[in-house]
């Protein structure tokens, strides 16, 4: 096997996903501010965020710092449920880390994480995280959107499908795409949409399926008092929705396969093999987040390893675009 | 006015064509040994060992008697080694789920067709294989694959059998030709093709390739 081909790939995901976790840390927190100069725009999925940033804290030690202060000080933003949901579609390296942030929250007073913290074991070898301070969270900052109405409204599907309907601009979704986009039930969702909308905070269309939009240049106001609307210009308030989960928890796939192959001794062909079962268990949602994944079987065999380099060029391409 | 002609083009489930699932498969002993090489990979990165019999044009093409496309490699049996050692032979279907598994993902892989290793030809369990058949096997091993390919003497009985359903056009007449059976040869394979079928006129059939392959072979 060409080892070094994949442990490249392996290593070229790991940064790209980095590369997108520091920009939306440094979003949410002056801890992670001096790690990057990029701005995030897109809106951030902070379960998602989570998840992939447990993959990477082994190799970044400021990384380990972060996520202990957000578990510490910030744990009560996340969804519980949602990070069940999403790890679901992360290797199991990440699922296995989970106990860990979850013990952390549970051992500062947020009891929700308590079922989480269950299986923790403490890891004698992994390298403590230094005790550093969240500092002031920046849930104003327009990326910050779903943390923000969480903070207002509580943690919950209502909450995280207003922030979805917000960032699409006022473009309608059925109730199948916003479980999709959230992590949450359709049942879960009908129940708050239904709700939401007897309130008049979002709007049912008259269609079938039933779809909802979020009046986004009213909700606008409310977020920006400031707020001028401009014609075919989004309000600055309301970040764009973006499939994080999609990409982070793809980026993620590839990181693990990226181990096993090395660790494991799989040939070319089998590693290209298993790359290709990484790439068709994303395939869908990676067409939501509009990344160019190429088809399963463009090119024959092993040599879909070395065309894995122009895929993962143009994510990495196409994750800054969408920063 | 010409007769106006139809292209029927068959797509995948994504809209792709794939010429080569029409066409044939393989071209060649390589394509086929390298599709089986993958077989044999995924089976040992699962840490299992599988060993089947085939026949046919694949087998053709990985022994060197022919170099000529064949659309899919014919597994006849799986094969085992008892306690003490002897080669049993058994029916080729159903597959283990980890060779079944392993073929689907070398079609993806390699834009075969889905069933491009498929035991259809292990329908001859019901009327009997070639006898001796377990003797006139060579193995190859591809990683957690071993693939035993028959040898002359099944391969003559079973192209006769096929050739003689087929027709003196088809592509297992030539396959016989390339094998340059001997006369006597050509007999003992008749004995056995004679027990494949009941009819009346199949003993004649049988003998108009026999006279076919005498007259044009090498």
């Amino acid at each position: 096997m060409s080892s070094s081909t994949v442990a490249r790939l392996g290593e070229t995901a790991h940064d790209i996903g980095l590369e997108a976790a520091w920009v939306q840390w440094a979003a949410l927190t002056p801890l992670a501010a001096s790690r990057t100069k990029i701005l995030a725009r897109s809106m951030i999925d902070p379960e998602a965020l989570v998840l992939f940033s447990l993959l990477g804290k082994d190799r970044e030690r400021r990384l380990t710092d972060v996520l202990a202060a957000w578990a510490r000080g910030a744990s009560f933003l996340l969804s519980v449920h949602r990070i069940n949901a999403l790890a679901a579609g992360y290797p199991d390296i990440v699922y296995q880390r989970i106990p860990d942030f979850a013990a952390i929250a549970a051992k500062r007073g947020d009891k929700r994480w308590k079922s989480l913290a269950g299986k923790h074991v403490a890891d004698q070898q992994a390298t403590p995280a230094r005790e550093k301070a969240l500092g002031p969270l920046r849930l104003t900052h327009p990326p910050a959107l779903m943390l923000r109405l969480r903070a207002a409204f509580g943690v919950g599907a209502k909450a995280d499908l207003l922030g979805f309907l917000l960032g699409n601009y006022g473009a309608s979704a059925d109730l199948k795409t916003i479980a999709i986009g959230t992590g949450y039930t359709t049942r879960a969702l009908r129940k708050a949409t239904e709700e939401m909308e007897l309130a008049g905070m979002i709007a049912k269309l008259d269609a079938f399926p039933a779809a909802f939009s979020a009046p986004y240049s009213a909700w606008a106001h409310v977020l920006d008092p400031y707020y001028k609307p401009e014609p075919s210009v989004p309000p600055s308030s309301i970040p764009r929705w973006y499939y994080w989960s999609a990409v982070f928890a793809f980026l993620a796939g590839v990181v693990a396969w990226s181990e096993q192959a090395r660790s494991q001794h799989w040939s070319s062909y089998v590693a290209s093999s298993r790359l290709r079962d990484v790439v068709d268990a994303h395939q869908q949602s990676l067409r939501r987040a509009q990344l160019p994944i190429a088809q399963a079987h463009t090119v024959p065999g092993h040599e879909y390893l070395e065309l894995f380099h122009e895929v993962l060029r143009r994510t990495r391409e196409s994750v800054r675009e969408h920063l | 006015m010409t007769s106006p002609k139809v292209i029927i083009i068959f797509l995948d489930k994504e809209n792709n064509f794939h010429p080569e699932a029409i066409v044939g498969s393989f071209t060649g002993a390589e394509p086929i040994a390298e599709a089986l090489s993958a077989v044999g990979d995924l089976l040992a990165a699962d840490g299992m060992k599988v060993a089947v019999v085939v026949v046919g044009g694949a087998t053709l093409n990985l022994l060197g008697i022919v170099h000529r496309s064949t659309g899919d490699v014919d597994v006849i049996a799986q094969a085992y080694r008892t306690a003490n050692g002897d080669l049993q032979l058994a029916h080729a279907e159903p597959f283990p789920p980890a060779l079944a598994r392993a073929i689907r993902t070398v079609a993806r892989d390699f834009g075969l067709a889905e069933h491009w290793m498929n035991a259809a030809v292990g329908k001859q369990w019901t009327q009997g294989l070639p006898p001796g058949i377990e003797r006139d096997i060579s193995w190859r091993t591809y990683g957690g694959l071993d693939v035993g390919l028959v040898g002359r003497r099944t391969l003559m009985m079973l192209k006769l059998f096929a050739a003689a359903d087929r027709g003196p056009t088809s592509v297992h007449v030539q396959d016989l030709l390339e094998l340059d059976p001997t006369d006597s040869e050509l007999r003992e394979a008749a004995t056995w093709v004679q027990t494949q079928d009941a009819a009346e006129n199949f003993p004649r059939i049988i003998n108009d390739v026999i006279v076919y392959v005498q007259q044009h072979r090498r």
